[in-house]
């Protein structure tokens, strides 16, 4: 059934965005997870065309929100305002089941941390009244990692309650040249058609838990986890949140994929994206050109794999 | 199948005398109600021949001695643990496996070394015979402590089974032989050694002290028991009878492996018919054989032994007197079925056994998925895992796909096989059962790959 439906999304998404199969399986694996993704690359290789793509064809309700160094945290939640002799909430763009938070790197620490609630438990609280949000909820923030001026970095707290963070990269010349034919006239996101609604992702998600992880394979992505925090060059590993998001992904992912159980190859594939912008590196090998993406490398290559043994 | 010629070897000797029947039936049973274990069962057959000169060189009146019984059950124990430890050694593809069986054979018989060596040649040709895949499957059995538990279980029941089948001690008269002068036993006094039984000398007797009532009851349930065990033959009679009247659709699922086993039986059933008395009146194989006593019979008072002026047999009653209204339907039930059996296995021969292993990878389950098949699938990717290990050993932090991603790029001529190894194998070792289909499909693979690589190892 999962496998139907993301044949069915990705087919559809792929009419505007072309070449990133990749990014978008775990673009919707991340919405089957429940998880929110942060899409970090370059100003213009589609990371707001594949969110708007993803919404559109997915049913659901879709804000975007400009983050700027004035945005302020009630620009995101809402206010409540005076009108006609009481308070009356007016509700934020957060209060929405797709939001995109455009170059979130570059509001204020404080109005990055009002979306911490919105992420983590799915409520929004203004004024001391908590309001929940419409499920499914999902964030799918930008930023630009090359120009860093006049931006704020994540902090680790935030970083950590994005499920993944992928990079769309750019496409290959014969994607581009699709891309252009097909985006010759006008941008077609908007004619994009729905091929799922809420109810249904909400089914999906329910789903996810009959997809089954061996026991073998939850020590192995515990393993790797804590092979992240025992390398030498990370200050901070990847947290017990990281791997259950690891967990929660390459459940997602073997779902995605028309299996009902976890293959070691689902938790390597998932381990990049959900553990790479969990560590912080130690100052001095980060100096030195070492990259986050290194370290994972080298825990799924010190990990073994649960297979059999030869004897 | 070959493992079957183990089976089949001890199977008939044991089913010449009748007083091993429970221990042939126990260990029949065991071989079709246990299929997962069937490597440990053949590994295991030296030593059921061995229970048999045991049965066979335990004097009859001496079955009232319980000195003589706890001896032998617990050299059967040990024997069963020897058995085990083979297996286990086995299990990592020691070529030192037949070593156990080799050491206790020789310890418990020292004039049996002609046996021992036999043993020790059956062992060292089975292990050569089956290699990795033959091994591989005893590996389960030494998965855990469980599988110990049961040998120690199984030898407890073997070894009770022996010592009631040889005589009911509430049939015996109350004399215990004495060995006669011509035939000294082999080793500590208690056995004549694995001569025929017509070989044997007849036993003096003497007067003993009645047996205590708890033993003549132990004796008298004992006595149910391997009865009851006896009554395996009609289920296994029952068993072949569906395997032959299945339908049509089904029949080709029929592995070879079950009609081998089935025409095994009925073979080995009417043997025993012919070798009892049920058509000769106990004047077929064996030594002395006793004649079965049907209900509202007297009672023979001697044994119909062939020899003449052999002395007076013991006066088994069972299972005559139990089974007897069930044998004349049964032999012709047996005629019949080695008929439609003999017929099935030649129609098996004629189409290469392609009865379940040619089925297309991913086609829809022919039976009820199980942890035995899975285990069946787990196994054949170990022996693979082996088998590749002096070429392209896997890495132990690589999955399955990107060992078999490996391997493609080396040898593209195993790509095929190992790709449908690896899928068999990822569902069942991340997703739970298998069932019998892909269980055979992934000895099929393996028995593929280690032909391609045969191939590759005399190619210049």
């Amino acid at each position: 059934m999962t496998a139907a439906w993301y044949a069915r999304v990705a087919r559809n998404v792929e009419r505007v965005m072309v070449g990133q199969e990749e990014a978008l399986r775990l673009m919707l694996a991340g919405v089957l997870a429940g998880g929110h993704v942060l899409l970090e690359d370059v100003p213009g290789t589609g990371k707001t065309t594949l969110a708007r793509a993803l919404a559109a064809s997915l049913g659901l309700a879709f804000k975007r929100v400009q983050f700027t160094p004035d945005l302020l945290p009630s620009d995101l939640t809402g206010v409540n305002v005076w009108q006609d002799g009481r308070f009356r909430f007016v509700p934020g763009p957060v209060f929405t089941q797709v939001l995109l938070a455009d170059e979130i790197n570059r509001a204020t620490p404080k109005t990055q941390s009002a979306l911490l609630e919105a992420m983590a438990e799915g409520q929004v609280t203004v004024d001391g009244e908590t309001r929940a949000l419409e499920p499914p909820f999902f964030v799918v923030a930008t930023q630009n990692p090359i120009e860093m001026d006049g931006t704020f970095p994540l902090p680790e707290a935030q970083l950590d309650r994005f499920l993944r963070r992928l990079r769309l990269g750019y496409p290959g010349p014969e994607e581009e040249v699709r891309m252009l034919e097909r985006l010759r006239v006008r941008h077609p996101v908007a004619g994009l058609e729905t091929v799922s609604d809420a109810a249904e992702v909400r089914a999906l998600q329910d789903a996810l838990g009959r997809v089954r992880l061996e026991g073998e394979l939850a020590r192995y992505v515990v393993e790797l986890v804590r092979a992240t925090r025992a390398d030498p060059d990370v200050t901070l590993g990847a947290s017990p949140r990281a791997a259950l998001a690891l967990q929660r992904t390459a459940m997602a992912l073997a779902a995605l994929a028309g299996r009902d159980y976890v293959l070691p190859d689902d938790v390597k594939q998932a381990a990049g994206p959900v553990l790479e912008h969990r560590l912080i590196l130690r100052a001095e090998v980060r100096i030195e050109g070492a990259t986050a993406a290194e370290v994972v490398e080298r825990a799924l290559a010190a990990v073994p794999v649960p297979t059999e043994e030869p004897g | 199948m070959k493992a079957l010629l183990p089976v089949a070897a001890g199977f008939f000797l044991v089913a010449l005398e009748p007083r091993l029947w429970p221990g042939a039936f126990l260990y029949l049973a065991a071989w079709v109600g246990l299929p997962r274990w069937r490597t440990e069962l053949a590994w295991g057959a030296p030593l059921f021949t061995l229970y048999l000169f045991w049965g066979l060189g335990l004097e009859p009146a001496a079955a009232g001695d319980l000195v003589e019984r706890t001896r032998l059950a617990l050299r059967l124990a040990l024997g069963l643990l020897a058995w085990a430890w083979a297996a286990s050694l086995a299990a990592r593809a020691g070529r030192s496996a037949p070593l156990p069986l080799f050491l206790w054979a020789l310890a418990l018989r020292p004039g049996g070394t002609v046996l021992a060596l036999g043993v020790l040649a059956w062992v060292y040709w089975n292990y050569r015979l089956e290699r990795w895949r033959y091994a591989e499957r005893a590996a389960v059995f030494r998965v855990d402590g469980r599988a110990l538990a049961v040998v120690a279980l199984t030898a407890l029941v073997l070894a009770g089974l022996v010592a009631v089948s040889v005589r009911p001690p509430s049939l015996l008269d109350r004399t215990v032989a004495a060995p006669a002068p011509a035939a000294p036993p082999a080793s500590g006094g208690e056995f004549s050694g694995g001569a025929s039984p017509a070989a044997r000398a007849a036993p003096a007797r003497r007067p003993v002290a009645p047996l205590p009532v708890w033993a003549e009851a132990l004796g008298y349930y004992g006595t149910v028991l391997a009865a009851v065990a006896s009554l395996v033959l009609l289920g296994i009679l029952l068993r072949v009878l569906w395997l032959v009247l299945r339908s049509p659709g089904e029949r080709s699922r029929l592995s070879r492996r079950a009609v081998v086993l089935a025409v095994l039986v009925v073979f080995a059933a009417l043997f025993w018919a012919v070798g009892y008395g049920l058509l000769f009146r106990g004047e077929g194989v064996g030594g002395t054989p006793p004649v079965p006593v049907l209900p509202g019979a007297p009672e023979p008072a001697a044994g119909g032994g062939s020899a003449p002026g052999a002395p007076p047999g013991p006066a088994l009653v069972w299972p005559g007197r139990v089974l007897g209204g069930a044998w004349a339907l049964g032999v012709l039930m047996l005629v019949l079925l080695t008929l439609g059996l003999g017929y099935l296995l030649l129609r098996m021969m004629r189409t290469g056994g392609a009865d379940d292993v040619s089925r297309p990878v991913g086609r829809a389950p022919a039976r009820a998925p199980s942890a035995r098949h899975a285990g069946r699938v787990r196994a054949a990717y170990r022996a693979f895992l082996r088998r590749m290990r002096p070429l392209l050993p896997k890495r132990g932090s690589e999955t399955p796909q990107e060992y078999a991603r490996r391997i493609t790029a080396h040898r593209p001529d195993l790509a095929r096989a190992v790709w449908a190894l690896t899928r068999l194998y990822e569902p069942v070792r991340y997703g739970g059962l298998a069932d019998e289909a892909e269980a055979a499909q992934a000895e099929v693979w393996l028995a593929r790959i280690e032909t391609e690589l045969e191939k590759g190892e005399v190619r210049p």
